[in-house]
């Protein structure tokens, strides 16, 4: 089965299917679309780049170890946020046997993040720095829902490890509180972009 | 009954939307997925082709 991926208009159950079949072509627009939601996932988490790296194969291995098991292939965001987060508690796991709580992590994205380009033009710098300054759970939430537009609050809550309940206060808290601190740079009123 | 499925981004604000498009250009900036991680789970393909090709041939 072929399945034509360069409109990018495919289904998640058409690629899956396709590529299950063995069309590279599936496979790669699989992995090229729903990476970015994988990495946020283990992202979400704190996990290094390099453990993250980890988080990402091991899902993608998940997945094709697993492809006749997806009940629901509509539904493959869902299914690989959820695995990249036991993938990632797992990773988690394996860390804190290995190194004390209080090392801090070398890996800074606040330190890092100034000379990136894009944080560069001031309108990002401050959306950004407002980020920053977000709680730790709040950036979790946020990071997840931005790369992951189709999930819902049940999925967001399965991929970040909280009760789906408390997914639309928090998501309505964390954006409340980012849109306030970056109106206090001029950005987000209501109305304006 | 069948559950809808009904996403977050589907009950959001234009604003809050506009938040979380330029979010997501500022991480996909920021922290981007490396090269290298997404040419590793591209060649996982490798191994399902030649496998099912194997058993095309077989039936």
């Amino acid at each position: 089965m072929q399945v034509n991926t360069t409109s990018g208009t495919s289904t998640a159950a058409g690629l899956l299917s396709a590529a299950e079949q063995g069309d590279r072509a599936a496979w790669s627009e699989l992995v090229d679309r729903y990476t970015p939601t994988v990495w946020a996932v283990a992202r979400a988490h704190r996990l290094s780049r390099a453990d993250a790296a980890d988080v990402v194969q091991n899902t993608w291995l998940t997945l094709m170890e697993n492809m006749k098991g997806i009940h629901n292939p509509d539904r493959l965001s869902a299914w690989l946020s959820t695995t990249a987060r036991r993938h990632s508690l797992r990773a988690l796991a394996a860390r804190r046997r290995e190194i004390p709580v209080d090392e801090p992590r070398s890996d800074s994205l606040v330190t890092e993040a100034a000379d990136v380009e894009v944080v560069r033009e001031a309108w990002n710098a401050a959306l950004w720095k407002a980020f920053t300054q977000l709680s730790d759970h709040c950036q979790r939430v946020l990071r997840v829902l931005v790369h992951s537009p189709e999930l819902s609050y049940e999925q967001v809550a399965a991929a970040v490890g909280i009760a789906p309940g408390s997914v639309g206060p928090t998501r309505g808290r964390c954006l409340s509180e980012l849109r306030r601190k970056a109106a206090l740079a001029g950005l987000f009123q209501e109305g304006v972009r | 009954m069948r559950r809808v499925h009904v996403s977050v981004w589907g009950l959001l604000g234009r604003t809050d939307r506009a938040v979380l498009n330029q979010l997501r250009v500022l991480l996909s900036g920021i922290d981007p997925v490396p090269r290298e991680v997404l040419t590793a789970a591209d060649s996982l393909g490798q191994r399902i082709a030649p496998c099912r090709r194997v058993m095309a041939h077989a039936s």
